[in-house]
């Protein structure tokens, strides 16, 4: 190994521990050593970050390339009936939303008032055992909307230790997938005591489903107890939901 | 070998189509899950490119040897962790775990990006030839050893290789030297 590769792997940390000794214990006996350290160094961080900006300005292009596409295909005669198509189709929508919302039962506009996705918040990490991975798998799955593929594989995690969460985002691809009935008792099933996300959460989320299934009685006395808890970020949702159902 | 293992390959060696695939097919799963947190798009995009870059820098100095999830999955926790970072530094919502920090090697050299000595070494290497270009990638950015470079670049002999690397530096030491 010549004495730049040796660098090289000093500064990459590729050296095997005895011989990174042998050579931190030569960079302080010669200090012209450092200078070549440092030297290499600065040339191996200019290369890199040359290489980030030639990456990034590669990238830019396509996405560059990207929105050029639709632009290019475009034309005026297109525009004028495109303007004219979304004109009736906001018609349209318009009274299908007012359709929609006069002849909604009121279970079923407190959930989709209220509903949100669940964040994602409990982060995958890049290195783990094969239990970590199917946790990774289910949350890519989740982020990207498959809530089908998710909700299978929050199932087979419920078989690992400490996986409450997996009860909780089952349940949450259940609603999403429209099957309150299912989602329910996944929320009803969590502990207690269970954290991130707590057995409050999960109530809030069980309340939505039993108003989607209309039952708005079942759905109350859950909300009931969100409202009731102080400082939990969905009490103030949970009392605005408590005080129209007076 | 399956697909995964060959498009880690591919990226390993720098492939650049590769990279486009791999950037286009996530984007927009990024991005829905990104707009979660915030509505900054530029936020975003900047957000999703520099987990591309990581990824294939990592890629490339071997420091992905295997996948314990897709290819998908480890872009979507460098981009959580470049998210959180970027929210965090802009004082908005973020959670930046520790278990997230830990699983990124990676330098971001930040600090050295402002060293007169580098930004002077970066403007210098625009100005060199594609051969030297490449030898340095090679040495310094994808961390090959002289005698990889020589079989990759199709150098018959070693000593000629180092006389051409040694040349390429020269310039830029120069340049160091005069600062």
């Amino acid at each position: 190994m010549d004495q730049e590769d040796l660098i090289n792997a000093y500064l990459d940390g590729k050296l095997p521990p005895e011989d990174k000794l042998i050579f931190e214990k030569l960079l302080q006996e010669q200090p012209e050593y450092q200078l070549l350290v440092q030297e290499q160094r600065r040339i191996k961080i200019a290369v890199t970050l040359q290489e980030r900006k030639d990456l990034r300005d590669f990238l830019q292009q396509l996405d560059e390339t990207e929105k050029a596409v639709p632009n290019t295909t475009a034309t005026t005669t297109f525009k004028s009936w495109l303007y004219s198509g979304v004109a009736a189709c906001l018609i349209v929508l318009a009274g299908l939303f007012l359709w929609t919302n006069l002849s909604m039962d009121p279970g079923q506009k407190l959930y989709k008032t209220y509903y949100e996705t669940y964040p994602n918040l409990i982060a995958p990490t890049v290195r783990g055992e094969s239990a970590s991975n199917l946790k990774a798998d289910a949350f890519l799955a989740y982020d990207n909307g498959d809530y089908q593929r998710a909700a299978i594989l929050f199932e087979n995690l419920q078989q690992e230790p400490d996986s409450d969460y997996a009860l909780f985002y089952q349940g949450i691809c259940q609603l999403e997938l429209s099957r309150p009935e299912k989602a329910i008792p996944l929320f009803e099933r969590m502990k207690e005591n269970a954290q991130n996300p707590d057995k409050i959460t999960a109530n809030w989320y069980a309340a939505l489903g039993y108003f989607q299934l209309l039952k708005l009685e079942e759905g109350k006395s859950l909300m009931a107890k969100v409202a009731a808890k102080t400082g939990h970020p969905f009490q103030p949702k949970a009392q605005e939901i408590m005080s129209k159902l007076k | 070998m399956n697909v995964e293992e060959k498009q880690l390959e591919l990226l390993g060696s720098g492939s650049r189509e590769m990279l486009k695939e791999i950037y286009l097919e996530h984007k927009k799963g990024f991005s829905l899950f990104a707009k979660r947190y915030t509505s900054d798009q530029d936020l975003i995009d900047n957000c999703y490119q520099d987990a591309i870059i990581i990824l294939a820098e990592n890629a490339q100095k071997g420091k992905i040897q295997t996948l314990n999830s897709s290819i998908g999955t480890y872009l979507f926790s460098i981009g959580k962790y470049t998210l959180f970072k970027s929210l965090k530094e802009k004082n908005r919502t973020g959670e930046l775990t520790e278990e997230v920090i830990e699983a990124i090697p990676f330098e971001s050299y930040e600090e050295e990006a402002r060293d007169e000595k580098i930004v002077i070494l970066s403007k210098k290497l625009e100005q060199l030839g594609p051969k030297c270009r490449e030898i340095l990638k090679l040495f310094y950015y994808q961390s090959k050893s002289l005698d990889e470079i020589g079989k990759l670049m199709g150098y018959e002999s070693k000593d000629v290789l180092k006389s051409t690397k040694s040349r390429c530096l020269k310039s830029l030491k120069d340049t160091m030297n005069q600062i």
